[in-house]
């Protein structure tokens, strides 16, 4: 009995310490090749975005195939931060008086507005100028990658050690101001 | 003792070894992945900084350096998620105390500085220096010389009591220094040097013995700057960013310097004519242009347009012109 319960031992020893350990190696590198081609293309991506002032259907596609070829799957989350100079008035009775200040407005438009722009309900060629997602010059746009689930190198660890990782292992954010309106 | 038993013996030895070595050796690639983020967040910024500089070159310099360092800090609490976070903002504010900024007649801090407010409480801002200019060495013992980043200087006399400003050529013959361009240019860089470099210095030690003792605030040092980078950054108006104490995860703490270069660019205007019937642009210094084109007797010079740019050029029917 006790000979029977050592070969099992032995056994499950070996198949962590030949198969699992050197896999687990492997994907982790893989993660490491994922993590610089996501930071790679985000980076690329927002300073299209940024450099030319417009977002366009093609380039967003683009830019999401890319992701995905690397075999995980992504969340990815723009965001566009539109400035606005307005002037500043008072309110005295039912006269509206210019106090001489300015002050600038920061209004954050989501993945969803932008989606929408990008991706209208009816159907339109993707080089249709209503399909572009303009943005003014001195906006802020950024970009922001993680993925989503868990990839395999997480997968495995979590199964080796018995545990459960909830965060990210692949995040990135890229972007800051747009400089460009060449539409 | 069986061969299994002293392998399992062997393994059980190792493990901690190799555990130890691969947790330490991701804690330093998973650090170097932070402290790119962090360099990367605050170039970009100084660029949009110097972006918004530039472009606002032709006002008041007050504004514009008021833009800029705006400009500045919105990306930079964007790019960290934190601009409706007021705590997580004063912690951005206190990695990054200090910002240059580089002008033609004299350079200003824009840095951390607590001040009582109107309530009597200590407020902990950016604010502004009084502009400082660059002061050279007393030349010949007698001039001394405020440079500027071009080529004027204003220079004062101590024995005719004078004050003189112009064209450094203009002063050749009273200063022999200023008879060869290059050294006029290492005075220069010598007095922008020593002035920026001891301003700063003089901030930091005011910073640091204010800001011991606080945990919010480290310490902050005078980073080792490359010296063609510190060249580069002092010769032409310009934004320097001294950003450190962000957290890391192992090594010495966080330091990164950023130069943003603030020239206004000014590419020649594009120039738009008809040849052999066929509408074309090209830049105004085109050789093409200059030496073909304009010396044709063929050609009608009526047809020349001037452009802004080239998506003016192309909206209006011209080509690019094949030779440029």
């Amino acid at each position: 009995m006790d000979r029977i319960l050592w070969k099992v031992l032995a056994f499950l020893v070996c198949a962590v310490l030949l198969f699992l350990v050197p896999l687990l190696n492997m994907l982790e590198r893989q993660d490491d090749i994922a993590y610089n081609i996501v930071f790679a293309e985000c980076s690329r991506f927002a300073d299209i975005c940024r450099d030319t002032g417009y977002i366009t259907p093609n380039l967003y596609t683009d830019f999401v195939n890319r992701l995905n070829s690397t075999g995980n799957t992504y969340q990815v989350r723009m965001t566009h931060i539109k400035r606005s100079v307005n002037p500043v008035y008072r309110q005295t009775g039912n006269t509206m008086e210019f106090t001489g200040d300015y002050e600038i407005i920061h209004v954050t438009r989501g993945e969803d507005e932008i989606l929408d722009v990008l991706f209208p309900l009816t159907p339109l060629s993707p080089l249709d100028e209503s399909r572009r997602y303009k943005m003014a010059m001195g906006d802020l746009f950024f970009v922001e990658v993680q993925n989503r689930g868990k990839t395999m190198a997480v997968a495995l660890r979590d199964m080796i050690l018995f545990s459960n990782t909830k965060t990210p292992c692949i995040f990135v954010r890229a972007g800051g101001m747009v400089r460009n309106e060449a539409y | 003792m069986k061969l299994t038993s002293l392998a399992i013996l062997f393994v059980i030895i190792i493990l901690p070894f190799l555990f130890i070595s691969d947790q330490s050796s991701k804690t330093a690639a998973e650090d170097r992945k932070l402290r790119t983020y962090y360099d990367n967040i605050i170039d970009n910024a100084v660029q949009d900084a110097a972006f918004i500089l530039s472009r606002n070159a032709h006002e008041e310099s007050g504004n514009a350096r008021q833009a800029a360092a705006a400009a500045f800090f919105d990306t930079l609490y964007y790019s960290f998620y934190s601009y409706a976070d007021l705590a997580a903002k004063a912690r951005i504010d206190a990695c990054v105390p200090l910002l240059v900024f580089l002008e033609n007649e004299g350079f200003c801090l824009y840095a951390l500085n607590p001040y009582n407010d109107v309530r009597g409480q200590t407020v902990v801002r950016h604010t502004w220096f009084p502009v400082q200019h660059y002061i050279g060495e007393t030349l010949s013992g007698r001039f001394s010389v405020r440079y500027t980043l071009g080529s004027d200087v204003y220079v004062y006399d101590q024995l005719d009591k004078s004050f003189y400003q112009g064209d450094y050529r203009d002063f050749r013959d009273k200063i022999s220094f200023f008879n060869d361009e290059q050294t006029f240019e290492n005075l220069k860089l010598g007095a922008v040097n020593n002035s920026v470099r001891k301003e700063i210095m003089r901030y930091m030690e005011q910073y640091n013995s204010w800001a011991s003792g606080k945990s919010l605030y480290i310490s902050i040092e005078f980073p080792s700057i490359d010296d063609s980078d510190w060249k580069r950054a002092l010769t032409d108006e310009g934004i320097l960013v001294f950003a450190q104490g962000f957290p890391v995860l192992s090594g010495k703490s966080y330091r990164h310097y950023a130069l943003g270069g603030a020239r206004v660019i000014r590419k020649a205007p594009i120039v738009g004519y008809s040849w052999h019937g066929i509408l074309y642009y090209c830049r105004t210094d085109c050789e093409y242009y200059n030496k073909i084109v304009l010396t044709d007797t063929g050609f009608d010079p009526d047809s020349i347009i001037y452009f802004s740019d080239e998506y003016e050029a192309a909206q209006n029917g011209h080509f690019p012109c094949p030779y440029e």
